[in-house]
């Protein structure tokens, strides 16, 4: 039974990192011509892409070790007259069999043994990591004007509510970068071409980064909404707050990927990164409205069906590809226009009555 | 004659379809405390979240100090700053520390931070850094009342706020009452403890419903004042 809990929740989040590592695994060793062994003999190599490696690894599996230390759907099991020896067994079963893919990279890199070394130290880290307690802040925030402050708290949600899916879309946003740039040194673009690809890397990246924050924050919103609708507060405010936190996001990511791209040596660094932080903005301001669309057509409303939210922001990368293909970077500006045309009358909604 | 804080006036709430309030009025004068009696289910929770603004009635309407809570926009910011409320269950956003929702409140509403003499009485300072969703149900109580309390507002509307509380933090609340009380403020609270409505200090208005009717029986002014609303 324990392991069943433990195993159906680390499986849940273990799911989507696999799918996502078997994609960039894809390209990586298949379009680039790397080999395993390229990869985990320059980690041998070097401290620093050892270290590099082992960073992202751990950003990646985070939110299956935090699933697997919750203690909330193991509160009743845990009354219960188990042996701790068994417990930890099964835990760390359960932490060793997550680590899939990286057994494998070191399985074909470097053979049974290393597979065996890494499997072990990366099981291991992850439920440390998992483990340790994030520090209380020390001082109230003062903010100014309800908008700074609801930004604020849609910002403490993400970071302590989902600080996994942060992390998750920060590794997304340099996975994409590092291809775009990979690309641009293996064909010595000229700055269009490199506009578009980063674009192209934005629009396929960014969304699934931005999306996953965008039920936190919508969640904040919603949690706020006594609290909100019995001090004053605007529905514009509410609106706009959102926006901005989502727009943030998907401009550090955006900005992020852009420079990654830029240090592998493609031309016009400021371009790249400002033009994949303004499609970063765009793609943060309609994941709120997918999120509001999720809300409403939720089975269950009014809890957000992260389906739809990844439904809706496919959908965006779809769009977001298609429209540069037809009228090129021109394309990615009509996105935002639209982004922005969808959201704008969230703010105008009125309350009941 | 003093002009009420709190006019509730014709109040009509559906909530699932159901009519849960028909017609209810009521006033609240400056320095009033009304305790809202009434059995499960009764109706106490929906006429509080609907004087508070968060739930929308679908007829009749909620004024305080002269401004429309369900009335146009600008009315409705200027009466809802000008109100304090903590509902049954207490819960605002588990993520938020005990500081971090007082600053919240302070910045939505405009008001200066929490006074520091009501911080003290409430033990705020021991869940300064605490996260709300590991408070005990007293401690959030605890933390929704100075929440309630910035900017010293003109109307409290309370939903059980003993509910949960220690005898200190009762001691503090009934305290704290007193003084918005003194300083002009009203108070709408709802409570199922007759000896906590006691110590307030509240004329008691009993809200009962009966299929489709809401009665509102003043107990304290020893008249019935029942009214039929079928």
């Amino acid at each position: 039974m324990w392991g069943r809990v433990v195993g159906l929740a680390a499986a849940r989040r273990a799911a989507p990192v696999w799918g996502g590592v078997a994609i960039a695994a894809m390209v990586i060793f298949g379009g680039t011509g790397m080999h395993a062994a390229d990869l985990t003999g320059a980690a041998l190599g070097s401290a620093g892409v050892a270290t590099g490696l082992f960073a992202l690894w751990m950003i990646l599996m985070a939110p299956v070790g935090a699933a697997m230390v919750d203690p909330r759907p193991t509160a009743y099991l845990r009354a219960l007259p188990w042996p701790r020896a068994w417990r930890w067994a099964v835990g760390g079963a359960i932490a060793t069999a997550v680590q899939g893919p990286w057994t494998l990279l070191w399985a074909v890199g470097e053979g049974a043994s290393a597979a065996v070394v890494a499997t072990a130290v990366a099981a291991a880290a992850m439920l440390a990591v998992a483990s340790i307690p994030w520090p209380a802040p020390r001082r109230a925030p003062r903010w100014r004007g309800p908008v700074r402050a609801l930004v604020g708290a849609h910002g403490r949600a993400v970071v302590r509510r989902r600080g996994t899916a942060l992390a998750r879309g920060a590794a997304l946003a340099a996975l994409g970068g590092a291809v775009a740039g990979l690309v641009a040194r293996a064909n010595a673009l000229s700055a269009a071409e490199a506009l578009v690809v980063v674009l192209v890397a934005a629009s396929v990246a960014l969304p699934m980064a931005i999306g996953a924050l965008a039920a936190p924050v919508a969640e904040s919103d919603r949690d706020l909404g006594w609290v909100l609708a019995s001090t004053g507060c605007s529905r514009g405010a509410r609106v706009v707050a959102q926006v901005v936190a989502l727009a943030g996001a998907g401009a550090a990511f955006g900005a992020g990927l852009g420079a990654l791209m830029a240090l592998f040596g493609a031309p016009s660094p400021a371009i790249l990164v400002g033009a994949a932080a303004a499609h970063g903005a765009a793609l943060g301001a309609l994941s709120l409205r997918v999120a509001v669309w999720a809300t409403l057509t939720s089975a269950v409303p009014p809890v957000i069906d992260g389906d739809r939210i990844v439904i809706g922001m496919l959908g965006a990368a779809v769009a977001s590809v298609l429209a540069l293909a037809a009228i090129g970077p021109t394309g990615v500006a009509v996105l935002a226009v639209t982004a922005l045309a969808l959201v704008a009358p969230l703010a105008s909604r009125q309350e009941a009555r | 004659m003093t002009a009420p804080v709190l006019v509730v006036d014709g109040l009509g709430v559906k909530r699932g379809g159901r009519r849960v309030l028909d017609g209810l009025s009521l006033t609240a004068g400056p320095g009033e405390i009304v305790g809202i009696v009434g059995g499960n289910g009764c109706g106490k929770t929906t006429l509080l979240a609907a004087v508070a603004g968060v739930l929308a009635p679908d007829r009749g309407g909620v004024t305080i100090d002269g401004a429309s809570v369900w009335g146009p926009e600008r009315e409705r910011i200027a009466a809802r700053r000008a109100l304090g409320y903590v509902p049954e269950g207490a819960d605002p956003p588990g993520h938020l520390t005990g500081d971090e929702l007082l600053a919240l409140v302070a910045a939505v509403k405009g008001a200066p931070p929490l006074d520091s003499e009501v911080r003290t009485r409430l033990d705020l300072g021991a869940l300064a850094a605490a996260r709300i969703d590991r408070m005990s149900l007293g401690q959030r109580r605890r933390a929704c009342l100075g929440a309630a309390l910035v900017g010293a507002p003109r109307l409290l509307v309370l939903d059980e706020p003993d509910n949960g509380l220690d005898a200190g933090g009762i001691d503090a609340l009934v305290e704290l009452l007193a003084a918005r009380a003194a300083a002009g403020a009203a108070a709408l609270v709802a409570s199922h403890d007759a000896h906590f409505l006691d110590r307030i200090k509240a004329r008691r208005l009993s809200v009962a419903r009966g299929q489709a009717v809401v009665q509102v029986v003043d107990l304290t002014r020893d008249q019935t004042q029942a009214r039929d609303l079928s």
